[in-house]
Formats: C-alpha cells, structure tokens, sequence
C-alpha cells in the first residue's frame, strides 16, 4: 500500500511540473506551426527528466540527502553558489508564468483580466502551503490533475495518423522558418526537463523518509510518472497539430489555446481546458514555490520540512510566502504571460548545464552513493544529456533573437 | 584582427537579422492567422460552445494585433502591385473583427454565420497575399 501511494509522487511531479503553463504554450505553438515534426523534443525532454529524476530519487533514498543538499556539501559552498542563484532566478521566472497560467484560465473563464487575479492566485498558493502539509500539496494536485487526460482523449478522438506521429518522435531539420523551429525545440526541452522539478522530487523523496527499500518505487514512479507527463504533452501538441495547422491559427496570445478543445469536445473541451490550464498551472505553482524555498534553505543550512509547522521553520516559510507573493506582483503589473512563458523556458533550457553535468559526479561518488552508484547506461544517458545542455546553453540567446519573435 | 572582426560579425549578425525580421509577408501571415482565429471564434460562439466574455476579449485582443499589423507595413516595403491590396485586405479584416465583435455582444447568431464566412475569405484573400509577397 506505502508503495502504491509513493507512485503518487512520480505521478504529481509529472501533472504539477510537467503539464503546465510552459509545457502547453510550447507544445501547442510546435503543432500550430510544424506539425508533428517537434513530437521528438517532447520524447527527448521526457527521457531526460527521466533519467534526472530517477537519479535524484536514487540520490535522496539512499543518502538521505537532496540534490541541493548533496551539490552543496560534495563542490562546496563557492560552487553552490552558481546552481543556486541560476536555479532561484530562473525558477522564480517560470514560477511568475505559472501565476500568469491560473489568472489566464480565470481571465477567460470571466472576462476579468489575469493582472486582477495575480495577487488573489498568488495568497491561495500561499494559503495552501502555509496551512497544508507536504502531502496535502502532493496529493491535492494529482487528484485534480487527472482532469488533463482530457488532451488524451481529444487527441484520440481526432484520429491522428499514427505513422505520422511515429516519424515525428525521430528528428528531422524543418523544411521553413528554422530559427523558429530550433527555438521551439529548445523551448520544450526547457519545459519538460525543469531543474525545479527534479530538485522538488528529491526533497520530496526525503520528506517522505525513503531510504534503500524504496528504490524499486523510485525507479517506477520515474518511468512511469514522467512517461504519462510525456503523453499528456505530445497529446497537446497532436491536437494543436490537428485543430490549428489545418485553420491556419497561430499563437500570439497564450488565450488563442483556449480554442484547442471545443472543435472536438464543444463546451465541455472549454470548459476542461480552463480547468486543465487552471489546475495544472496552479500544482505547479505549489511545487515551484516550495523547490525554490527547498533549494535556498538547503543551501544556506536553514531547517525546511513542508510538514512542520511554519513557525518551526520560519525563515524556509519566510522564503515561499516573499517569493510566491512577488512572483504575483510580477504578473499583476501586466507582463505578457505568453512572451514570459517562453522567455523563461528557454531560459530554463540554458541553466541545465549547471544542475545536470553536477549529476554526473554525484551519481558516480561512491563516497556517497556507494554501490547505487550510476552503472555503465545511466552515464552513457546522461552524457548524451550533458551534451544536449551544452549545446542549448550555446543556442539559446541566438534563438531567442532569430526564433522568438 | 580577422578572427576578432569574425567574432563581431557573428555576434551581431543575429540582431541584424531580428532587427529586419518585420517582413510583410511575416506580417500578412500574422493577420491571417487573426482571420482564422476569428472564424473559429465565430463559429464556436454561434454554437454556444465558448463563453462570450472569452470571446469579446479575444476579439479584442485580435483587433489590437491586426492594427499592430496595419502599422508596421510600410508602402515602400510593398511591391507596386500589392501596395494597395495588402493594407485593404488587412483594414478589412479589422472591420470584420469589429463585425464580429458586435454580433457577439448582440447576441446574433445569423451575423456570426456571415462573420465566420467572411473571415474565411479573408483568411483566403491574405494566403493568397503572402504568397505573392514571398514570390515578389
């Protein structure tokens, strides 16, 4: 039974972190313009979160420590000073997207603009941590979350040529608009392999106190978790493929994805998609908001636990209410969610180098993980990624130029 | 020094690039795109399928862009031959959106119907445009 309700975390992280605003703009802007050609990002970015994320899990269970934790006392402080700036300020920009997501979702479900509803999504996320617990967080989104299955189901009930999107998991260099292209690529694999994400799902891995008998679950909730989360995306980018490429619809605004889902499910598509939208992007928020409090605390030796009282804790709690509250003073004064959203993604998608090639000298430690260190596959794997990072951290800025108008 | 100047060039060439990337044909992909969006938004008002507010404010949203559109085509980057059809196509279709929009507030289903097949000959008209543009 423990281990079944651990497979809930693998599965949260890939709901809440996942599917959110970042991962749909970005999925939903690949189809409009290129098809199926971009499902390939998508798989790439799922294998690496993958693979990251079973590694942090790994680390946690068997040392007791998070990633945060781990890079701080193995590189030292003058180090951890890099993951750490890149990490808070990055993930503070995505944090501030995912706001401007729930206020979008409630914009269009009201008429009232989304800077009306930064500050109120804001104090909500923050209600919800500062009165629930680790588990509350964990469980509240992934019980809501299952709503964005329904980007499964009108993908399927459009009937995509399966052979089509067969050749679109294999790379393929586009036939128009490259920089565009190659900026959206970046841009997903910015979403789906965010730092956050795995640091959130270590921290939560000891907040649950696993330890060596876990492992198996780690390893599941890793595949599986991730792969669902992968689905879910490629199912967005299936239907935008689908219902905007063939109408000519391109996305300016991040509101134009509001007509995704109701040429194929009619009202109820809209009404799912805000809920989708809403739901995915405030889990998201949550989780954000708690990484970035984990990660400074960790780094900084403060104490931290979700599940403690804030006033035990006070300075990690300190940490998410300034920060969730600025991030929605932020979208309150009016930024573009959309140009945010993107902007943040390629800037996540140029930080990886400095959480991901670290991994790689963690995981190979036997000091710390002694035999669980990484065998002969994993480092292949993440040496593939390290690589990928690297070679994104060189194209992001001219990307953002070329492509991200 | 040569490498030095290759390095400038290299780092400069992306911003020259952005700095000229308000092509029209760019521009008249953006305005159909718009026409699209309103086609589909009629339609699936006329329907009940998304909610009027939602709808109102994409309208409006879709009219800002396309003026936006309208402002950035400069007649001298025109060729002579499209250089009156492209800006009426796109004044055009702010009309149709504004027609849109008043159908929406009415509450007018007939008008939505004539709006969705307006815009999606205008949707036609500005493929049409681009493509002469990208040939030109």
């Amino acid at each position: 039974m423990k281990r079944i309700l651990d497979l809930t975390l693998g599965i949260v992280t890939s709901i809440g972190g996942f599917l959110e605003a970042g991962s749909i703009i970005t999925a939903v802007q690949a189809g409009a313009v290129f098809g199926y050609k971009l499902l390939w990002t998508i798989a790439l970015g799922t294998l690496g979160l993958m693979l990251l994320v079973e590694q942090s899990g790994r680390l946690a269970a068997v040392t007791g420590r998070t990633v945060g934790d781990a890079l701080r006392e193995r590189f030292g402080i003058n180090f951890f000073i890099i993951p750490l700036v890149t990490g808070l300020l990055v993930s503070f920009l995505v944090l501030a997207s995912e706001i401007g997501g729930v206020s979008l979702a409630l914009q269009m479900a009201t008429g009232i603009s989304f800077q009306w509803w930064a500050m109120p999504v804001a104090f909500a996320g923050w209600f919800l941590l500062w009165k629930g617990n680790f588990g509350v967080v964990e469980k509240g989104s992934s019980l809501l979350g299952l709503v964005t299955i329904v980007f499964i189901v009108a993908a399927l009930k459009l009937h995509p040529d399966w052979g089509r999107v067969g050749a679109g998991l294999l790379p393929t260099s586009p036939d128009h608009d490259g920089p565009r292209y190659w900026y959206l690529a970046v841009s997903i694999i910015g979403a789906s392999i965010s730092p956050y994400l795995y640091m959130f799902y270590s921290s939560g891995a000891v907040e649950d106190g696993w330890g060596t008998d876990d492992l198996s679950t780690n390893k599941a909730t890793a595949v599986i978790g991730m792969s669902f989360g992968g689905v879910l995306s490629a199912a967005v980018l299936i239907i935008a493929a689908l219902v905007f490429l063939p109408r000519g619809i391109q996305v300016d605004r991040y509101e134009q994805a509001g007509l995704l889902l109701p040429p194929v499910l009619g009202h109820t598509g809209f009404v799912l998609f805000l809920a989708s939208l809403g739901i995915a992007c405030f889990g998201a928020t949550t989780e954000i908001t708690l990484a970035m409090a984990y990660l400074l605390a960790q780094g900084l030796g403060w104490d931290w636990s979700e599940n403690a009282k804030p006033k035990q804790n006070a300075r990690f709690s300190l940490m998410y209410t300034v920060t969730i509250l600025l991030a929605g003073v932020v979208m309150a004064a009016g930024i573009d969610p959309l140009k945010l959203t993107n902007f943040s993604m390629m800037l996540t998608a140029a930080s990886l180098p400095v959480t991901v090639i670290p991994m790689f000298v963690l995981m190979n430690d036997e000091a710390l993980v002694g035999e669980h260190r990484n065998r002969w596959f994993s480092n292949a794997a993440l040496g593939v990624l390290s690589i990928v990072t690297i070679v994104v951290l060189f194209s992001a800025v001219p990307l953002q130029i070329l492509g991200g108008s | 020094m040569k490498r030095c100047r290759r390095v400038i060039g290299w780092i400069t060439l992306p911003l020259l690039i952005a700095c000229g990337g308000n092509d029209p044909s760019a521009q008249v992909e953006r305005a159909g795109s718009w026409a699209a969006t309103t086609r589909e938004l009629a339609i699936e008002r006329r329907v009940g399928a998304i909610g009027r507010a939602y709808t109102s404010d994409m309208l409006d949203a879709g009219r800002r862009e396309v003026q936006k559109v309208a402002q950035s085509l400069k007649p001298s980057d025109l060729p002579e031959t499209l250089r009156a059809r492209v800006p009426a196509a796109v004044g055009r279709l702010d009309s149709v959106i504004a027609s849109t929009a008043s159908a929406v507030q009415r509450g007018d289903a007939v008008a939505l119907g004539a709006a969705a097949a307006d815009a999606n000959a205008l949707g036609d008209t500005l493929r049409i445009l681009r493509a002469a543009l990208r040939v030109k």
